[in-house]
């Protein structure tokens, strides 16, 4: 398996074996789409937080620290 | 036909991960049967990241009144948020919630979802109110998504939605669906004029259409020949 698809692996958080298909691939290409996946995954978290905090922002003052307790720690 | 149904996995790789699909081009090299599987994992991984917080957000949504959670959901949370948070949703509860939601925000929150994990919130949505989204996406252009969808609505529901849409529309759906199959019996209640538009509108599609003629029953198939 190439250092590449390694990385690929972890961003995915599956085990190198399920991208096995991808071997073809050389570690520019796996890069590149790495690249992509954890730049789409951070496009989301972005959006994610802020969609997050604006629903919060809705929550009446009193309730908020309970609500942000079940959601886990929300900003 | 391989080498196109590839393109076609790369154009919903693509819509998943929201990135220009010329930036996946390299892919094509892959099996549409691969691709699929490269998509399920990152579709997978990209919706664990927040589903803890996905998932107390469900529960915070069942302890207000729906037509506040409504609110909220409409003005703060936004389609794609609201489409993580409904994936996990009793479907009893994101039914009772859906009907408390415009169906326009409807509409462009299903742009988000994957419709494999709301097939029991479709299945207890109005029929009225699913045909109304999906015009909405066909109206919008949104045909990879309306095709997702075909899979989990009955053929009497695609039917509806698909009324008045061209022939170039329809067979845009149909050549974006991930199991060919379901279209068997969509085409078979098709009036004769519009399976004819379907028909005339393939010699634009070449090979997708070829691929997808050739996934069709016999009896379709049959059909099809007497009117071309």
């Amino acid at each position: 398996m190439s250092e590449g698809l390694d990385r690929l692996a972890a961003t995915l958080g599956v085990p190198t074996t399920r991208l096995a298909p991808l071997e073809a691939y050389d570690d520019e290409q796996l890069r590149r789409f790495d690249d992509l996946t954890q730049g789409a995954m951070r496009a989301e978290d972005e959006a994610f937080d802020a969609s997050l905090n604006q629903a919060l922002r809705m929550v009446p003052k009193m309730l908020r620290g309970v609500v942000q307790r079940m959601l886990g720690g929300a900003r | 036909m391989t080498a196109l149904t590839s393109s076609l996995e790369i154009t919903k790789l693509a819509h998943e991960m929201h990135v220009d699909e010329a930036d996946l081009a390299f892919l094509a090299a892959s099996s549409p049967d691969d691709l699929r599987e490269l998509r399920g994992i990152v579709s997978h991984a990209m919706f664990s990241r927040h589903e803890s917080r996905v998932k107390g957000l469900a529960a915070v949504s069942t302890k207000l009144p729906a037509p506040v959670v409504a609110k909220i959901t409409e003005l703060a949370m936004g389609p794609m948020l609201s489409a993580r948070v409904a994936a996990v949703m009793d479907p009893v509860d994101a039914a009772k919630l859906a009907g408390h939601l415009k169906p326009q925000f409807l509409a462009e929150l299903s742009v988000h979802l994957d419709p494999s994990r709301v097939k029991g919130i479709v299945a207890k949505l109005d029929q009225a109110v699913v045909v109304d989204i999906g015009r909405r996406l066909l109206a919008a252009g949104h045909v990879l998504t309306l095709a997702r969808f075909t899979g989990v609505v009955s053929p009497e529901v695609s039917l509806q939605v698909l009324e008045g849409a061209s022939g170039a529309e329809i067979l845009q759906v149909a050549v974006f669906l991930d199991d060919p199959s379901v279209l068997d019996p969509i085409l078979a209640d098709l009036s004769d004029e519009t399976l004819a538009a379907v028909v005339a509108a393939t010699a634009d599609h070449g090979e997708a259409a070829d691929a997808l003629l050739a996934a069709l029953s016999a009896e379709n198939r049959a059909r099809i020949a007497a009117l071309a």
